[in-house]
């Protein structure tokens, strides 16, 4: 026995959570907003997104949450919504409402760039000269490993004519200096800040925007990646002509999802051929999907460093499908210890100290950094020497130029299709854009559900591709798989993915959204094939219906209203209710009355989210003739089951009132929850 | 026609008719010399015995006839041999004290002459040996196959390769000041600058990767002085000592410059590694010229005297390429200190602590390991030059011993020496800190305020250290010592479900390899997660929601018997220990068996939701999921210090703060599908 008393404190310290990031708070005047962490959900607090049908769907949102509207994004019919209480509670709220595509908290999970460990720049002031370095890695002034014949091999790219003229690559990340010595001359001339929707045109008034943060670099390193100037000074980027567009995404905390994609359909308004995501984490958030599905269907490419977790898995915005993932190479183009890698890695570009800007109000000059945030933003320049060669590629076609064109040319879940080699793509490009390889797919699921009630639009609906053939665990296996999940209309959309015959699974609401039972959620296995040069306008389509509870967003509750004492619905021994709902209003509380007798053994049940499914963790009531609380119960075993029973013998003969309401509001005067999946149903029998 | 073709015959009959004739004329005229070929002793080498046996080996086409020697070019003295086309020889001669040349001569029956000569100095002090060991970092594994080249006032000496454990040695050495260099392809270069032999016996030399092969391998050349122009070498300095370390960038090195580490009486080097409380160590990031700096407080704490010692100054660098320079400087330092007149007290709560760390860190810089942690105070400390023993660290992983200890007696000492020793009774010093006292001295060994992390080579899984560390003042104290035994690296395979595997249970059962006893270890804990991510944005599940998941199969040192195990866990539901299974009913006469094992096969078996935290009872159907080990590590008790915990090897841990404070992120992912 002694040796179990040891076990030691250490093994038993607690983990911080996998799942949540501690709240940072921000004191930034310019601050999107406090994020904070609910149901292991990191969002700002009382914000939330919706995804609107038409401008009256959305005024019926707003009326019902008594909410703000603090921004819009038209092209994705989005809004931002200031709510007074709970985002997560409130965004499943308007889950309830007709015409209304999807409803989320304001997610917040991508973390800065200066919570980033591996991407600590580490500054030079004095110039560099060559000595010891090949003559060949002077590409402009200071020796950059990663251009030289050996690793990017950039000059033999340029000595084709191809250096990205004309080609405008949106940095979608901390806002980047466009008053750096070598990044002025290829500022595209417009910066923008999501959050306030201001368009800057003036450096100085963007300069005061960014208003010296020491914080904020990530962009400025990111942006001399692709388009520092070739001028006999300081760095080169690898598309040294092409202009470079700042959207601040992070300043310095992350902005949220919303003003992500804000930012990313403003850059694709504004002239962006290429965007570039030097940023990640991990959950799957329809709205920034549906940003990058916008600026896919416009043709525009979109490359995300494939994050720095060390591990094979799929982060996101690097996962999503059509967008080009990059690993992190080091000086031998071998694949960094921190890359993230996988199955969805296009290609391998320098990530180990690569030589960049560094911000004028951090004392300028260049600095050493690493991260996939730097292999990301040499990919994307990669991809506009095609954009600026062939206008008309696709962004399926650019990627396959670039994975085509590679040192390796031949796939690893380490570095893809293998480290960039953009000599070898100018050789490509000389050819003509006939040259390129051809085009992909853009595939459209449509999910329905059907039963006894009807058919409905299958929302919240898992939809895999996978490919066929797929060898499982086969780290050289290039077999794509593809997730995404149905709007509120029912449909997942798969932009730019390789065209190719694919299984299909599609399976019913998510029920961790819905609360609903295993067995509601149907599915579906299938074949699809993936038609090269299928478009937005001409996807390949199928629907898929299947047999599964439609999620009622707006259920009906035959007891209503009851809402206090005077609204009780009569109850008797012996019975047991229909299915009702906490739902309905912020607060709800449902009352139910019955005769007792002195000396009746009562035992009143609740039977909700641990018994019938749903969200409900209910809370009951015993309440006198009086409205005097007599007995109260949260869950019938801590913990474990959380539905709610009382057990009590009458001591009065007379009227009593049952009370059914959510733990949540049980526990806080002022908290709210209202959910079209908080359902129950009542049961009172007499024990005697 | 049919003329010409006679008188071309006739011309050919003549021409061969020549051919012969010369051909004739040639055989008896033989010019080609005889080889010879001296095998020892070889060119350049120095020999402390007068008396050199010289042998080898004359070769030619007829065969050698006689063989003559000549020492410093005087007569030659013939050899008694049996002419042969080949002829071995092997003679003796007597050398002058300082530099002898042996010349070797051998002659054919035609008197064509081959000659060889060598040169060899006869020192009779030249009875040193210098030994070392090349590893790839700090704590790190060793690098065998490299090329080490001894110099001595700029001459080659002495030329030989690590071996398989990263050891070498060099021996007849006369005493003097040597410079030795690292060389191996893909690798970065190396040298060390000021080894004094005898002083030093044995050296450690850390050799890295290349940052690119394709770029110089030639060790940045530094120029250290006071302040750019006084010397350094050899002066006294009294509590604080100036430095310049300028980069000569006349001469080759990869720019930028990375690093360059200053400190007195051990190597500098990474922070998490070398850091004490109590003493610290300079650090100058991308530039080729620190500017008058100086060392003083901490970075001078438990070294020099109040009469002087010679301590040495230690000045590291690293170019952009990873090429390394280490100079050791001696310097006469005077400490004033005047807890050097304080009686001292015995250091308390010893625990000398074995991490292994299954992934190296890349011990040094900033982004390799992500952040590194020193909770207490910054600095560094590395070990003193200690004996060889191969094993030594497994590539590619890391392996050091954090020592920590209190000291809360009221008399402050100059300085803590940490020994070592592996039979108890024999110590050897490996590091000194700057004394200190601190009220506190926490439980947790990992809390106690002092601490110097041993990083020698040669310290190797399996073999039991024990430490201590003595309080210095006007006297010696020494604490009870502490042992640990450190583990080799341990690494839990992700079984089943497998990688993108389909068609999986919604209730599934987490396989894993276990391979806890293999490894000598006495158990293991886990963290598992399974993220819903793909199409989700939480976890699905964590194991005891963040508490390890301890397992134990039978060992000596757990109480456990053969064959038998445990599964237990701090269950932040019922807040307390459960035993999830029990199979000898040690612990639970009903012997549960939640979480089964197969002690033969080495695995265990998670099944989903066993300890009821998982978000839902059961997965969704077609919908992939992620599962890791969000912790993985292994761990031994010492019974003799109270069944602490002495030794852990991490496989993966999350958190910088606590426990070994160093992430080790990297861990296997597995996604799979479940089926309809």
């Amino acid at each position: 026995m002694k040796r179990y008393r040891l076990i030691s404190l250490i093994g038993l310290a607690i983990l911080l959570a996998a799942c949540s990031q501690p709240p940072a708070q921000t004191h930034q005047p310019i601050s999107a907003g406090i994020t904070v962490t609910t149901e292991g959900v990191r969002h700002f607090q009382g914000q939330v997104v919706v995804g609107y049908q038409d401008e009256a769907a959305l005024q019926e949102a707003i009326g019902k949450l008594g909410a703000v509207e603090i921004a819009r994004i038209p092209e994705l019919r989005a809004a931002l919504l200031q709510v007074k209480g709970n985002a997560v509670k409130a965004s499943r709220t308007l889950k309830g409402l007709p015409g209304i595509r999807y409803a989320e908290p304001h997610l917040a999970q991508i973390l800065p760039p200066s919570e980033d460990p591996v991407e600590q720049p580490r500054h030079r002031n004095e110039a560099l000269q060559t000595l010891g370095n090949p003559s060949d890695q002077i590409l402009d002034e200071l020796p950059q490993y990663a251009l030289d014949p050996r690793h990017l091999n950039a000059k033999a790219a340029w000595d084709l004519g191809f250096e990205g003229e004309g080609v405008v690559v949106a940095i979608i990340d901390d806002p980047a200096d466009v008053t750096h010595p070598d990044l002025a001359q290829n500022w595209a001339g417009k910066a923008y800040d999501p959050v306030t929707n201001t368009t800057y045109t003036d450096p100085n008034g963007w300069l005061s925007f960014i208003n010296n943060n020491p914080n904020l670099s990530h962009g400025t390193f990111v942006a001399s990646a692709v388009s520092a100037a070739k001028d006999g000074r300081g760095i080169a980027g690898l598309a040294p002509k092409t202009k470079f567009l700042p959207v601040a995404i992070f300043q310095p905390n992350y902005v949220g999802d919303f003003y992500v994609a804000r930012g990313i359909v403003w850059a694709v308004n504004n002239g962006a051929q290429v965007l570039n995501n030097s940023w990640g984490g991990l959950g799957y958030g329809n709205l920034v999907k549906e940003a990058f599905d916008y600026a896919l269907a416009n043709g525009v490419v979109v490359v995300a460093s494939a994050g720095n977790s060390y591990k094979d898995e799929v982060r996101t915005p690097a996962g999503y499908p059509g967008i080009i993932a990059s690993a992190a190479a080091d000086g031998n183009r071998n694949k960094t210890a921190f890359s993230t890698f996988g199955r969805h890695i296009s290609s391998a570009a320098p990530g180990l100290d690569v030589l960049l800007a560094n911000p004028t109000w951090l004392g300028g000059g260049y600095g050493l950094i690493s991260g996939t945030s730097f292999s990301g933003p040499y990919t994307a320049a990669a991809a506009a020497l095609v954009k600026a060669a062939c206008p008309g590629a696709t962004p399926y076609q650019v990627r396959r130029a670039l994975e085509t064109t590679t040192w390796e040319r031949s796939f690893s879940r380490e570095k893809g299709w293998g480290h960039l080699n953009v000599g070898n793509l100018a050789n490509l490009l000389s050819q003509g854009c006939t040259a390129l390889p051809a085009p992909g797919s853009v595939v459209k699921i449509k999910v329905e559900y059907f039963n006894e009630n009807g058919l409905f639009p299958g929302l919240f609906a898992d939809v895999m591709l996978r490919g066929k053939g797929l060898r499982a665990g086969d780290s050289t296996d290039p077999t794509p798989v593809y997730w995404a999940r149905t709007d509120m209309s029912g449909e997942a959309w798969f932009y730019e993915i390789a065209p190719g015959e694919y299984d299909i699974y599609v399976a019913g609401a998510d029920l961790s959204l819905t609360g609903g039972l295993p067995e509601e959620r149907g599915t579906f296995v299938g074949t699809l094939v993936a038609t090269p040069g299928s478009s937005p306008g001409n996807p390949d389509f199928k629907l898929v219906r299947l047999n599964a509870s439609e999620v009622n967003l707006n259920p009906h509750d035959p007891y209503e209203p009851n809402d206090n004492l005077a609204q009780a619905q009569p109850l008797t021994y012996g019975t047991l209710t229909q299915l009702a709902y906490i739902f309905g209003q912020p607060r709800d509380f449902d009352y139910f009355a019955f005769s007792g007798s002195a000396g009746d053994a009562i035992r009143a049940r609740v039977y909700a989210k641990s018994s019938i499914g749903g969200t409900l963790d209910s809370y009951l009531y015993l309440l006198d003739a009086n409205g005097n609380v007599l007995a109260e119960n949260d869950d019938m075993v801590p913990g474990q089951i959380t539905d709610s029973e009382i057990s009590l013998t009458l001591t009065v003969t007379g009227t009593y009132y049952l009370v059914v309401t959510s733990y949540t509001i049980a526990s806080s005067p002022t908290a709210a929850d209202d959910s079209p999946f908080n359902k129950y149903r009542l049961e009172l029998t007499k024990t005697n | 026609m049919r003329l010409w073709r006679n008188q071309l015959l006739k011309n050919v009959g003549l021409l061969l008719l020549t051919l012969l004739l010369g051909l004739s004329a040639c055989t008896p005229q033989d010019t080609l010399r005889p080889t010879v070929t001296i095998s020892q002793p070889q060119d350049g080498t120095t020999v402390n015995a007068s008396l050199v046996t010289v042998q080898g080996n004359a070769q030619d086409n007829i065969r050698v006839a006689r063989i003559t020697y000549q020492i410093n070019g005087g007569s030659e003295q013939a050899l008694n041999i049996t002419p042969a086309p080949r002829v071995d020889f092997q003679f003796s001669v007597t050398l002058q004290e300082g530099q002898n040349t042996i010349t070797v001569n051998a002659y054919d029956p035609s008197g064509n002459k081959g000659t060889k000569t060598v040169s060899i100095t006869y020192n009779p002090q030249a009875i040193h040996t210098l030994s070392g060991t090349l590893v790839s970092e700090y704590a790190g594994g060793p690098v065998a196959g490299s090329t080490l080249k001894l110099y001595k006032e700029g001459n080659l000496v002495a030329t030989t390769q690590s071996g398989a454990d990263g050891s070498f040695t060099f021996d007849t050495l006369p005493p003097g000041v040597y410079r030795l260099e690292a060389q191996k392809p893909g690798m970065a270069g190396s040298a060390l600058e000021g080894i004094r032999v005898p002083e030093m016996p044995s050296v450690t030399l850390i050799q890295r990767r290349a940052f690119d092969t394709s770029a110089s391998t030639t060790p940045p050349t530094l120029v250290i002085t006071q302040d750019g122009t006084q010397p350094i070498e050899g002066e006294t300095f009294t509590n604080t000592i100036p430095f310049r370390v300028q980069v000569d960038t006349t001469k080759d090195y990869v720019r930028p410059m990375r690093y360059i580490y200053v400190a007195l009486g051990r190597t500098p080097g990474s922070a998490f590694v070398v850091n004490s409380p109590t003493w610290t160590r300079r650090i100058f990031t991308d530039t080729e010229d620190t500017g008058n700096q100086s060392l003083a407080g901490s970075n001078v704490a438990g070294f020099g005297s109040q009469t002087g010692e010679t301590v040495y100054l230690e000045v590291v660098a690293y170019d952009f390429n990873e090429n390394r320079s280490h100079y050791l400087i001696p310097i006469t330092f005077i400490n004033t200190a005047s807890s050097q007149n304080n009686t001292v007290s015995t250091p308390t709560g010893v625990a000398a602590t074995a991490i292994t760390l299954t992934q190296a860190v890349g011990f040094y810089d900033l982004k390799a390991p992500a952040r590194l942690t020193v909770p207490l105070a910054k600095g560094k400390a590395e070990t003193g030059e200690l004996t060889l023993d191969p094993q030594a660290v497994p590539a590619g992983s890391n392996l050091y011993v954090e020592v920590r200890w209190c000291y809360t007696a009221t008399a402050v000492p100059f300085a803590f020496d940490i020994e070592r020793s592996t039979d108890g009774t024999n110590w050897m010093r490996v590091g000194t800190v700057g004394g200190a006292r601190s009220s506190s001295c926490p439980t947790n060994p990992f809390n106690r305020p002092f601490y110097f992390r041993d990083a020698s080579p040669d310290l190797t899984p399996g073999q039991t250290y024990h430490y201590r560390v003595v309080a210095r003042g006007a006297n010696r104290a020494e604490s009870v010592a502490s042992s640990t035994t450190p583990l080799p690296p341990f690494f839990a395979p992700l079984l089943s479900p497998p990688d993108e595997s389909t068609g999986v249970s919604l209730t599934p059962d987490f396989t894993i390899g276990h391979p806890q006893l293999s490894i000598g270890a006495d158990g293991a804990a886990y963290n598992l997660v399974l993220w819903d991510t793909l199409t989700g944005d939480s976890v699905a599940w964590q194991t005891l929601a963040g508490y390890s998941l301890m397992v134990e199969f039978g060992t000596q040192d757990n109480g456990i018997p053969d064959g038998e195990a445990v599964v237990y866990g701090f269950h932040p539901g019922v807040e307390d220990l459960v035993v999830f299974t029990d199979t000898a009913g040690l612990l639970n006469p009903t012997r549960p068996n939640v979480v089964p094992v197969n002690v033969s096969q080495g695995t265990f078996t998670v099944p989903y939701n066993f300890d009821g935290f998982a978000q839902l009872p059961q997965l969704q159907t077609l919908r992939t999921y992620a599962w890791q080990l969000y912790v993985s590590y292994a761990y031994k008790y010492n019974p003799q210090e109270g069944y602490r915990i002495s030794a852990y090897s991490v496989q993966t841990w999350p958190s910088s703060t606590s426990f070994i404070r160093i992430t080790r992120p990297g861990t296997q992912v597995f996604d799979f599908t479940t089926g309809q």
